[in-house]
């Protein structure tokens, strides 16, 4: 098989390992998904690839999926809440939050009353959630 | 569904197996990011395969010290973020993804940014990581002790009554938390024959320092290099 190199396999590595560990905690894990927050932007292919590789040999039975999740900023100034969508950010910028999705807090600013004292609310990057069998 | 962070496995993971320094300053203008800065030469001028990373996250400095503008360079990407090269050193940090601009992170953002960058490394080719911190006992530095399993701490301090009285506090914690720490540096010290810190390293007060930042030739030539000799030798003793 021929990588592409891209920092998604240390992110879908990650996955694989904190699986490992759920399923010593829990022998009757059920199911798990991935959660890709829209900030991050990974591309999802890279891991796709990598859980289609790795999850039949580490958490044989237990079912997985990908979902996206829109990300959503809040002001702790003014409590005014945004989108990605109403922000315009640069190719440079958005590769840099690709990385650390923190690196937002350097280009955006509350488009209502200016302030960089912002949190993501959601959509940050990647979360898993998973089930136990009863 | 239950949530978890999958990141702190693959950090506990790929640093576990390297020799990993954490540098923790009692509290800010101490020198801790020297400190870091001088140990990480140290152990790459004595063959260790050595990895720089700064996770001051709101206040990241260390390409100051190393000669670089953060807004010129950028990791490359392999099994994760490449380390940038600097002469011999590997380097990561914040700072490029920031270009030198302000970062206001309350503390769970800063947390998040700390895991994500520990866990995003290609540490491949690294033996030694030397990680710099915010000063303090802060949620960086909490979750960061927090998230590895076994690392070598060292504790930075000057000699001033301020420093000495949180580096009383920062010591019990990390007994009380069970991670004593590896070695005390007491730093910018202006009397060399002070007595009453014999069980700490002592690096003497330097003005070359500030001339040498960007050279890392240089830096090994200053008297503090000189003086942390000392702690090399010992975090090399440690490894062994
Ligand atoms: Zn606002």
């Amino acid at each position: 098989m021929v990588y592409n190199w891209m920092h998604e396999w240390a992110i879908a590595e990650a996955v694989i390992l904190e699986v490992e560990n759920l399923i010593t905690r829990y022998p009757s894990l059920r199911r798990i998904k991935v959660v890709a927050g829209e900030l991050q932007n990974i591309d999802e292919s890279v891991l796709r690839q990598y859980l289609d590789m790795m999850m039949k040999e580490v958490a044989p039975g237990v079912d997985y999926e990908i979902t996206r999740e829109k990300a959503e900023f809040k002001c702790n100034v003014c409590g005014y809440r945004w989108s990605l969508d109403d922000v315009d950010l640069s190719e440079d910028e958005r590769e840099a939050i690709h990385f650390v999705p923190e690196a937002v807090h350097a280009y955006v600013k509350c488009p209502s009353c200016g302030s960089r004292d912002f949190i993501v609310v959601k959509g940050r990057g990647i979360k898993l959630l998973y089930e136990v069998r009863e | 569904m239950m949530l978890s962070d999958p990141r702190p496995a693959r950090i506990s993971r790929e640093l576990s197996k390297r020799l990993t320094i954490v540098i923790l300053g009692v509290k800010g203008g101490v020198g801790k990011t020297t400190i870091a800065l001088l140990l990480g030469i140290g152990l790459a001028r004595r063959g260790r395969r050595t990895l720089l990373i700064d996770l001051d996250i709101t206040d990241p400095n260390l390409h100051v010290g190393l000669g670089i503008d953060p807004r010129n360079i950028m990791p490359g990407e392999k099994k994760g973020i490449d380390p940038v090269r600097i002469n011999g050193l590997g380097f990561v940090s914040i700072a490029p993804y920031a270009k030198g601009l302000p970062l206001a992170l309350r503390g769970v953002e800063a947390v998040n940014a700390l895991r994500e960058l520990l866990s995003a490394v290609d540490y491949e080719g690294y033996d030694t990581v030397v990680i710099d911190t915010p000063p303090g006992a802060g949620d960086v530095v909490l979750d960061l002790l927090n998230v590895l399993e076994n690392p070598r701490l060292v504790v930075v301090s000057s000699t001033t009554k301020f420093s000495l009285d949180s580096l009383n506090r920062l010591l019990w914690l990390l007994k009380e938390m069970g991670k004593e720490p590896n070695a005390v540096v007491y730093n910018m010290v202006r009397d060399i024959s002070n007595n009453s810190l014999k069980d700490g390293i002592l690096v003497r007060y330097d003005d070359e320092l500030e001339n040498a930042f960007g050279n890392l030739e240089l830096l090994a030539k200053t008297n503090a290099y000189k003086d942390l000799e000392k702690l090399i030798d010992r975090i090399l003793r440690m490894d062994h």
